[in-house]
């Protein structure tokens, strides 16, 4: 039998090599290869230019007309999942997703969500600050809700 | 072929007191135990609320494979696993069947982690911790301060003061901490070359994540032009030249406090909650190097080997 070093060794190199495998085929941000990663992120770099970014969030709008943050816990998925699993999609007016969260907002609700909204705040760095804007959010209607 | 085999011994398994190793344990575990630990509702939730995983890790894979789902992935299947995860991690602490808790501790914490991220949402922050928790259970990690090694004395064993297995875990970590910061920097400038460094990619970034999470310090930062440059610069050249500190010993603890600031600096501007990294260049900074042993530390193993002839083993070197 060899000794544990032998042991420990070859098990340094194996993990030493896999790490090359997330390199050879990259999987981009979606890894399942966990814990062997590609370690590129933040790696994109911006031209020079004005400087800005948005913020979108989910807001439900009740059958009985009230507005309710949507949150990761009522999506069910992990609070940095939600712009690549709900987010991102209903902005590119995926309606499956739409219809997905539906499912999920309503499983125990008693006053059902009939309305999604993603809203949207643009925001860019200029000469005198912060500059805000607010763009009209994208809505989703619930097809399978009872009209009111 | 001899003389590389006796580098790669003399770099990964030179003789060692057992001491660093023993403190970095329990840093490590304590950490995982209190501080990183599984939310047992959050991952409740998600098993429940999702009826497959949209991007299962290898660990889950390979358990949804091998189980029916409701096994592993139910409320009680979650709740069991979280005790069997929470004992082994306080058995793993204090030392008790040390290296067989750890172990499995290690393997409770890489289960969660892995389930936490097979639903398309992945991050870097756990794995070079993973990854050097799993080295801990082949290693001699309970033979001091822990238990075993109370019970060993009580048995009227010599305590196992050296080892040349004791020093191999912190080597691993160290240098899984150097392949990912030299990957991170080098894909940034292999994707855009020097343009990364050019203040707008830092002021963008930084603007992104201060807002998402509400961070004035970072709103601040990101209307700063030459700061971001000068951060910028920074970051690459803390990225690239880290592993100096695999060649450099001397300078090995300041790169190691300056990846904790670094870290410390990224979350309190951009929101990035890297504390696994910081806490493992923080058990580097105290543990790979024997001779800078926290004096408490001693203490403590002093008192638990008692009087006797036990004393440090000589250094190698």
């Amino acid at each position: 039998m060899r000794e544990p070093k032998t042991w420990i060794s070859v098990a340094i190199l194996t993990v030493i090599a896999l790490h090359a495998l997330p390199i050879l085929s990259y999987q981009g941000y979606r890894q399942t290869r966990w814990p062997i990663l590609a370690w590129a992120m933040y790696a994109k770099s911006y031209p020079a230019g004005p400087v800005q970014t948005d913020r979108r969030r989910l807001v439900g709008v009740t059958a009985a007309g009230e507005r309710i943050p949507i949150n990761s816990v009522m999506a069910g998925v992990p609070q940095a999942a939600m712009g690549k699993a709900f987010i991102r999609p209903l902005m590119q007016g995926d309606s499956a997703a739409a219809k997905v969260l539906f499912g999920r907002l309503n499983r125990d609700r008693t006053d059902p969500v009939t309305e999604i909204q993603v809203e949207v705040e643009l925001f860019e760095v200029t000469d005198t600050g912060l500059v805000t804007r607010k763009v009209s959010p994208v809505t989703y209607h619930d097809a399978s809700a009872p009209t009111r | 072929m001899n003389r590389w085999i006796a580098r790669w011994n003399a770099f990964w398994f030179p003789l060692t007191s057992t001491l660093p190793l023993a403190g970095a344990r329990i840093v490590t575990v304590a950490a995982q135990l209190f501080w990183f630990g599984p939310n047992l509702a959050t991952h409740i939730n998600l098993a429940t609320q999702n009826s497959h995983f949209s991007d299962p890790q290898p660990m889950i894979r390979l358990i949804d494979h091998l189980f029916p789902r409701h096994v592993f992935f139910s409320a009680g299947g979650l709740t069991t696993v979280w005790w069997v995860t929470t004992i082994a991690g306080v058995l793993a602490l204090i030392g008790l069947r040390t290296r067989t808790a750890l172990f499995v501790f290690a393997l409770a914490s890489w289960f969660w982690v892995s389930h936490g991220y097979s639903y398309a949402d992945v991050h870097h922050r756990e794995a070079p911790y993973a990854l050097f928790m799993m080295a801990l259970p082949f290693a001699p990690s309970g033979a001091r301060l822990s238990v075993d090694a109370l019970l060993r004395r009580r048995r009227g064993l010599p305590p196992v003061l050296s080892s040349d297995l004791a020093l191999w875990p912190l080597r691993f970590g160290h240098v899984v901490l150097t392949m990912t910061y030299f990957s991170t920097g080098a894909t940034k400038l292999l994707a855009g070359g020097f343009r990364w460094m050019n203040g707008y990619t830092l002021q963008n970034y930084v603007l992104s994540d201060a807002i998402d999470r509400h961070i004035p310090l970072g709103l601040w930062v990101a209307q700063h032009y030459w700061l971001c440059v000068a951060l910028s610069v920074g970051t690459i050249v803390f990225e690239l030249f880290y592993f100096v500190s695999l060649l450099l010993p001397r300078v090995a603890p300041l790169i190691f406090l300056g990846g904790v600031f670094f870290h410390i600096g990224l979350y309190y501007v951009a929101g990035h909650p890297f504390y696994q990294f910081i806490l493992l260049n923080l058990i580097m900074f105290l543990f790979l190097d024997p001779d800078r042993i926290p004096g408490l530390l001693r203490r403590i193993d002093a008192a638990l080997l008692g009087p006797g002839p036990e004393r440090e083993a000589p250094q190698p070197g």
